[in-house]
């Protein structure tokens, strides 16, 4: 080092060093004097919290303001992890008082959702005794708190789960969806039916309480509140009455159906739907599908292994299908109708024509030697048109789709244009998720199986047998028993097409109404009110005289409620038949469809007829009669 | 007699020259930062239902430990410290190396410690009292300060730098570049040759950002006190809550233990790099500019001690330590107000942290060694 100067370098290393300092006080002057007043109220704000105060949710009413779903308070335990001493024996206490394991309460207390200084709940639907004593030793349990909090009531007993769905914790793909954006991770939303469809009105929104906090972390006061906002009822045109008849009528034929042997062994009656509803707007009145699931079972989350257990063991049957919009058959006999307008508006039959009934049908010119047989062995004779659907003679309707088969070069595929017309192979457009769109087969759809599936569907192009087959609603076609009921809703207002709706209304928690749904058209069926007329005065012979249906409505009086009905009996290959029956009343001025299903029942009007019977009673307010299955096995 | 008298005088000289100025004001920094500590960390280990003393007593031993370092280190005459310096600048070296092995232990996204014997230490805090020996000893060799002795002595530290840059410890290796220009300074290098150093150093910086050897969140922390309300939550939210604890202290505080920014930990790692937010926030101006006040006389006794040496080494190991202390304030306390960018810097004697106590006290005790050898 050179020692020259050696003075006036460590004054230039000390100026600089005076120099960083004097920079440094002239910064804190400048905070802590000039600016203090600005930060300190930031300071402030840090010391002021806000603890959310969660809204009701709304409820789910029917049409006469019965709640089916409301809201029941449950006691909670929750404990504040700052206040929390030896974090252990507490978890052991309530582990004794609360009969709850210990593993369970750590795994909640240690939930990384909450923020350090937000009491985690704990515990749910604590009884009142223990709430009581834990009040009373407070001292021995510290952090430890109770409240009450909002829990999901099935005021109904679990009527129509399907319909009303569940709730469940929002997950972090939903978090991130603008819709949730004020929720928090864990709180509930809709699953299923209307809780998930109508969750917008359902939820409410979540108040908050700013609470002042000194620096010891210790409350000091409340500064402000923001009320929560409960959330909107939902009131549905479902009639709970007519609802609990449909499930408790299906529960008691599917009882009785597996009382009854066939040559293929007792009926297995796997499980079924009813569907009612207002021919004039849409609007449901009952959807029922079986088996049924208890809603409660949701209140808590389930095992993985408590879930398949209850509902995916194949003995089951899957309760938690929709059956009424997820279910897929064919609808066999009571696809006639339609089939049969096709025909009238096609120019191949007529309100008066006279159609050979013969025990077979064999397609003229045809040497494979292919036979289509009649639901009967007995040569019916020569049948009116309305015959024709009374005694639901397969062969007249198998010579009609044979017609659409030879007119398929001028005409196109005018049968499954004229079927598709009443609402079948789309969605519906029912206000709840999970419904199926169904199938009419065409030309493309068998072309587009067969390359996918050559050996399950070996025949790749359209055959004069699909048509065949079609006319009677079987081959490929499939139905859900709420399509056939939007179907059957046409039918009987002559000709409109409604939206399938479960929603009347959404109203303030006082009935203050903030949205109305009226029925939607989404269609005019190009049909003849004259062919109407034709059809229905058929499918009121049905269910009297000579009608397929009329041992299950024997003792009906017709003149005062008149019915239109047809039954139906699928063949699914493989399986028993599926018992099938769908109705309108008053057949003059109809104001009910009901459709019932009854999976692998036998034939329709076995076990499904008396179901819409029983219905139809209930809805007309007439003494119900006791039910029982016909012992007549027709279409 | 007086000649007698002289003799004893002399031959005892060293304890009685020692600088009693210097040890009372380092303790009185170190008492400071037990308070602070202790205001920093006693509310949140409360919360957890530990014992509120725990991070207190642990410095406390810390302190113990390295007041028994600082006898240690004024006890040997200073320049032994020549003769073991390139010993331990060797095993320092070695000890940034295993940093970066899986031997070291990573903390908050940085590899900066290893434990040895059970001991957890940081080699980097080391390397910076054993950087400035070697570069003193080195340097005073010197008859002229030429070019070439500006790079060998920029590749002494550029060594332990590029090392402790890979941990990554920004902050530290800026205290080298600081100590390592302090020391040209004071030991006569040209100023045109040490902006040439300064020039290299910057285009190898570019270089190592343009490759992406530094890391994102090194480049936004260090960015960030342009506009810190821009990124609240992230890099800038260290720096805006300090300014909000210091700022929110006013002219006398709010109180030992009342500050809520401080107790309801709004700002991280409080008791550690940010304990002079502590002091801000519940001591306020007053408090704080006391504390910079201690440190002034700190670096005073320093500055005097240089110029008293009786050697060229003494006047450029006690500049070093002059120059580290001074440095690592002015970062640390200006990373808190926004003036600096946010580093990992503790605050010399006044920050928790072992291995940093140790050092600072073993420099404090060089002071005190020079000081108390000063005459010829």
């Amino acid at each position: 080092m050179t020692d020259a100067k050696l003075g006036r370098r460590l004054v230039t290393v000390a100026a600089v060093i005076s120099f960083a300092f004097s920079a440094l006080v002239t910064r804190l002057w400048f905070l802590q004097v000039l600016a203090a007043e600005e930060y300190r109220d930031q300071a402030t704000g840090n010391y002021v919290r806000l603890i959310p105060v969660p809204a009701p949710r709304g409820r789910i009413l029917d049409r006469n303001g019965r709640a089916l779903v409301d809201n029941r308070r449950a006691i909670v335990i929750t404990v504040d992890r700052q206040k929390v001493g030896d974090e252990e024996a507490l978890l052991r206490d309530l582990s004794a008082l609360l009969d709850e394991p210990m593993t369970d309460l750590g795994e909640r207390l240690g939930d990384p959702d909450y923020l350090p200084y937000q009491p985690v709940p704990v515990y749910e639907g604590a009884s009142e005794t223990v709430a009581i004593y834990l009040k009373e030793h407070a001292d021995d349990f510290p952090g430890v708190d109770v409240r009450e909090a909002g829990v999901r009531r099935y005021a109904e007993g679990g009527l129509a789960p399907h319909v009303l769905g569940y709730l469940g914790q929002v997950n972090p793909e939903e978090l991130k969806d603008p819709s949730f954006v004020d929720l928090r991770p864990g709180q509930l939303v809709g699953r299923g039916g209307v809780e998930q469809r109508y969750e917008e009105y359902l939820r409410g929104t979540d108040g908050w309480l700013k609470q002042e906090i000194d620096a010891q972390g210790e409350l000091q006061g409340t500064l402000g509140v923001r009320d929560e906002t409960p959330g909107n009822d939902v009131v549905l045109s479902l009639d709970a009455d007519i609802q609990r008849l449909a499930e408790e009528t299906m529960e008691e034929a599917v009882s009785q159906a597996r009382g009854i042997a066939t040559i293929t062994g007792y009926l297995k009656a796997t499980g079924g739907a009813v569907v009612v509803l207002d021919p004039n707007d849409g609007h449901i009145v009952a959807l029922a599908s079986y088996p049924t699931f208890d809603p409660e079972l949701f209140l808590e989350p389930l095992t993985s292994r408590e879930y398949r257990r209850r509902f995916l063991l194949p003995g089951r049957n899957y309760p938690l299908t929709n059956r009424a919009i997820a279910g897929l058959y064919p609808p066999g006999s009571t696809f006639k109708p339609f089939v049969a307008a096709a025909a009238l508006r096609a120019g191949y039959a007529s309100p008066e024509g006279f159609y050979p009934c013969p025990p077979d049908f064999v397609v003229p010119g045809d040497t494979s030697g292919t036979v289509f047989g009649n639901w009967t062995d007995a040569d019916l004779g020569v049948l009116s048109f309305a015959d024709s659907l009374i005694r639901s003679c397969d062969t007249v309707f198998y010579k009609w789709g044979l017609d659409f088969y030879a007119d398929r070069k001028p005409r196109g595929e005018l049968m499954q244009h004229q079927l598709r017309q009443w609402g079948f192979d789309e969605l519906t457009g029912i206000d709840i998720p999970g419904e199926q769109e169904g199938r009419i087969p065409d030309a493309r759809w068998k072309q587009a199986v067969h390359a996918q599936y050559p050996e399950l569907f070996p025949e790749s192009t359209w055959l004069p047998g699909d048509n065949i087959n079609m006319s009677i609603g079987q081959g490929d076609v499939l139905v859900t028993p709420l399509q056939l009921a939007t179907a059957y809703a046409a039918l009987a207002n002559g000709g409109t097409l409604y939206r399938p709706q479960l929603a009347l209304r959404v109203q303030e928690p006082d009935g203050a109404i903030i949205r109305e749904f009226e029925g939607e058209t989404i269609g005019r069926i190009n049909v003849r009110p004259s062919h109407v007329a034709a059809i229905t005065n058929a499918l009121r012979g049905v269910v009297q005289g000579s009608g397929t249906a009329a041992g299950a409505f024997s003792g009906w009086d017709h003149t005062a409620y008149p019915v239109a009905g047809k039954t139906g009996t699928s063949e699914v290959h493989g399986k028993q038949p599926h018992s099938w029956f769908a109705a309108y009343a008053p057949a003059d001025d109809p104001e009910f469809v009901v459709v019932t299903v009854v999976e692998e029942g036998g034939h329709g009007s076995q076990v499904a007829a008396p179901i819409v019977r029983r219905m139809l009673e209930g809805l007309l307010d007439l003494e119900p009669s006791a039910f029982s299955i016909e012992a007549t096995e027709t279409d | 007699m007086d000649v007698t008298l002289g003799r004893w005088v002399h031959r005892e000289g060293a304890l009685r020259h020692l600088d009693p100025i210097l040890i009372v004001t380092a303790s009185a920094l170190a008492l400071y930062g037990l308070f602070m500590v202790y205001s920093a960390t006693h509310q949140g280990l409360e919360s957890l239902g530990e014992d509120p003393g725990f991070y207190l007593k642990k410095q406390v031993a810390f302190l113990m430990l390295g007041v028994i370092a600082m006898i240690v280190a004024a006890t040997f005459d200073y320049r032994l410290v020549k003769v073991y310096a390139p010993i331990a600048y060797g095993a320092v070296v070695l000890a940034l190396l295993l940093v970066l092995t899986p031997l070291g232990d990573e903390t908050a996204g940085a590899q900066r410690w290893i434990t040895l014997f059970g001991f957890q230490f940081q080699p980097s805090e080391l390397a910076k009292l054993t950087v400035v020996a070697v570069l003193a000893s080195y340097l005073s060799e010197l008859r002229e300060v030429r070019l070439e002795h500006v790079w060998r002595a920029g590749f002494i530290a550029g060594g332990p730098m590029a090392l402790i840059f890979l941990q990554p410890d920004i902050g530290t290796m800026m205290v080298f570049g600081g100590v390592l220009i302090g020391l040209l300074v004071v030991a006569g290098a040209r100023a045109r040759h040490i902006a040439i150093l300064v020039g290299m150093a910057l285009f190898g910086a570019i270089i190592a950002f343009n490759l992406g050897i530094v890391k994102d969140y090194q480049i936004a922390r260090l960015t960030s006190f342009l506009d810190p309300a821009a990124d609240p939550l992230r890099a800038g939210y260290n720096r805006q809550q300090a300014e909000i604890a210091i700022g929110a202290g006013g002219l006398f505080g709010r109180g030992y233990l009342n500050g809520t920014q401080t107790n309801l930990d709004f700002v991280p790692e409080q008791h550690t790099d940010f304990v002079f937010t502590v002091v801000g926030e519940e001591l306020g101006f007053v408090g704080a500019t006391g504390l910079l006040g201690l440190y002034a006389i700190l670096l005073w006794r320093g500055f005097r001690t240089a110029l008293m040496s009786r050697d060229g080494f003494g006047t450029l190991l006690a500049m070093g330590i002059v120059t580290m202390f001074a440095f690592q304030v002015f970062v640390n306390v200006g990373m808190t107000m926004g003036i600096m960018p946010v580093t990992g810097i503790p605050l010399p004697l006044v920050s928790y942290g072992g291995t940093s106590m140790i050092v600072n006290w073993i420099a404090v005790g060089l002071l005190l060694n020079v000081h108390m050898r000063r005459f010829k």
